[in-house]
């Protein structure tokens, strides 16, 4: 077994991906706030609209999604600005590696701290909105693709605007109508499931747009942080 | 030409004819009104830039 | 026609040929607008199926192909701009921007009020063209919102160009919405193979309706993009001897 001195693509990007999901780790606060604004919000729905169990379960897809979707976007503000603020963001951009990987290291990062733990809990909520278990498990295949393009896309966001402060809301102004699609695909399959249609055709889309982010949202997100970080 | 105004849905025909002529208007009158106050912003910026520099 | 197209790009040689033409593209517009809503409101025969709501179509069409047409042109100008580095093209999206966003609103305002009495509701929140033009809609608003909020020119111009791109998949998306889904809204009437599946007097009211928004579009769009033009060129000379005369 011969060792080279060549860095592979592949150790750049587990070395990218393994530092930020440790440094996920160390402020599980950072990661843990915008879960329990998740389900308090989505628990809270039904005290504030006093729903029979059919209208529960009518509305439960559609609130889960938009909920998902808006504390989502409250985890995407840390994916740039914190390397940004201490200038490890410009020996990111600066290193050897391509950085649309060292991007989808970040990203992948980020899906797997703040996406997976939001699909994990899913199962929770979906109870309280009286979910039969396999519609549980169509939301959360719904939600995997769902988080995981709102992760790619959001990236693109979060990268426009690392030269702005405070710049959530501009990030979800920007991100929100190309989520749309998945938005409406996501929480209709869920429906569509409910009613005893066929779903595959729904889950086939969301699979698709999410390979549609993939493969321009490093590239984008990329270019946009070395424009910002001039 | 009383017919006109009494055809089948005058009223949806006509408040879309309204909006289009209303943004019509306000954008012209937007656009050149943005030129003139560029023009003269950019004219104040120009003669302070000279009286900065002969003072 | 290359050496006019190089020398549009120069900032000094365009603003003297956009004043020059502002006022035939705005002429010409109008008075295409006129003839053809006069046309269409009054001499046009009425629809078999829609009555004279149908008439709305020579006010709602050339809004929503303005609107697409205008993210279309921002889109190339965002393309050369940053392949090509042509600084005035992120002028010219600048200048089209807010022409694009009041025109997009017209069109849904229009279609919202022709779907009234047409399907007997003013929005339809499953419809795919409906969603997708509010979609653009709001990608023009991010746009203006992310270029007032980055305070170095440079960087938001580039930003925002970005932006644009990344919003162009929008426009098939649209285009096209009526095609893949099951919509409300009617297919293609105008680019179908076997020509236009529209009487010829309701047709040309309809063209000239087009074609006089597209040069109204034009004409506004040629002043927006003087503005801002001058804007980025105020220390130049020749926007100094032009704007002060021979007071040097």
């Amino acid at each position: 077994m011969i060792k080279s001195n060549n860095i592979s693509l592949l150790s750049g990007f587990n070395a990218m991906f393994r530092r930020d999901c440790f440094q996920y780790l160390k402020n599980p606060s950072q990661l843990l706030n915008p879960l329990i604004f998740f389900v308090m919000i989505t628990a809270a729905f039904p005290f504030a609209i006093n729903s029979s169990k059919l209208q529960l379960t009518q509305i439960g897809p559609g609130i889960i999604w938009v909920m998902a979707i808006l504390s989502y976007l409250l985890t995407l503000q840390h994916l740039y600005s914190d390397d940004a603020d201490d200038g490890c963001l410009d020996y990111i951009i600066l290193s050897p590696q391509p950085l649309p990987l060292l991007v989808l290291a970040k990203i992948c990062a980020h899906w797997f701290s703040s996406g997976l733990p939001l699909i994990i809990i899913s199962p929770i909520i979906g109870i309280i909105y009286q979910m039969q278990v396999d519609t549980i498990l169509v939301m959360i295949a719904t939600l995997f693709f769902g988080t995981f393009a709102l992760s790619l896309i959001g990236s693109i966001g979060a990268s426009l605007t690392i030269s702005i402060n405070n710049s959530n809301i501009l990030v979800s102004l920007l991100v929100l109508p190309i989520m749309i699609p998945i938005l409406i695909f996501g929480a209709r399959t869920i429906g569509l499931h409910q009613t005893g249609s066929t779903t595959i055709s729904g889950l086939y889309f969301m699979s698709a747009y999410c390979m549609f982010a993939l493969s321009f949202s490093p590239f984008a997100s990329a270019a946009a942080l070395r424009i910002g970080s001039e | 030409m009383i017919e006109f105004f009494t055809m089948d849905y005058a009223f949806y025909v006509y408040s879309s004819l309204l909006a289009f002529l209303s943004v019509i208007i306000i954008c012209t009158k937007n656009a050149f009104t943005h030129l003139s106050n560029t023009l003269s912003h950019v004219k104040n910026t120009i003669q302070q830039m000279d009286n900065d520099n002969e003072t | 026609m290359w050496a006019f197209l190089h020398k549009m790009a120069s900032p000094r040689y365009f603003y003297k040929i956009a004043s020059s033409l502002v006022p035939w593209f705005l002429t010409s517009g109008l008075l295409l607008m006129v003839i053809g809503l006069i046309n269409g409101l009054f001499y046009a025969p009425p629809d078999y199926q829609q009555g004279d709501a149908f008439r709305i179509i020579y006010v709602h069409v050339p809004a929503a192909y303005i609107s697409m047409m205008a993210y279309s042109l921002m889109a190339f100008a965002a393309f050369v701009a940053l392949i090509w580095r042509i600084k005035i093209a992120h002028a010219v999206i600048v200048g089209a921007a807010p022409l694009g966003a009041w025109f997009t609103f017209l069109a849904l305002l229009t279609g919202s009020i022709w779907g009234r009495p047409m399907w007997g509701t003013w929005w339809e929140w499953g419809d795919p063209r409906l969603t997708s033009e509010l979609l653009m809609l709001f990608l023009y608003l991010g746009y203006m919102a992310l270029r007032a909020s980055i305070p170095n020119l440079a960087q938001a111009d580039k930003l925002s160009a970005i932006l644009i791109l990344i919003g162009a998949i929008n426009i098939p998306i649209i285009h096209f919405s009526v095609e893949w889904w099951t919509s409300l809204h009617q297919g293609s009437t105008l680019l179908k193979a076997g020509g236009p599946a529209i009487a010829s007097s309701m047709l040309y009211p309809l063209l000239a309706m087009i074609i006089g928004t597209t040069l109204y579009f034009g004409s506004l769009l040629l002043v927006r993009t003087k503005a801002e033009v001058i804007n980025r060129e105020k220390h130049s000379r020749w926007a100094k001897k032009m704007l002060l005369g021979n007071q040097l």
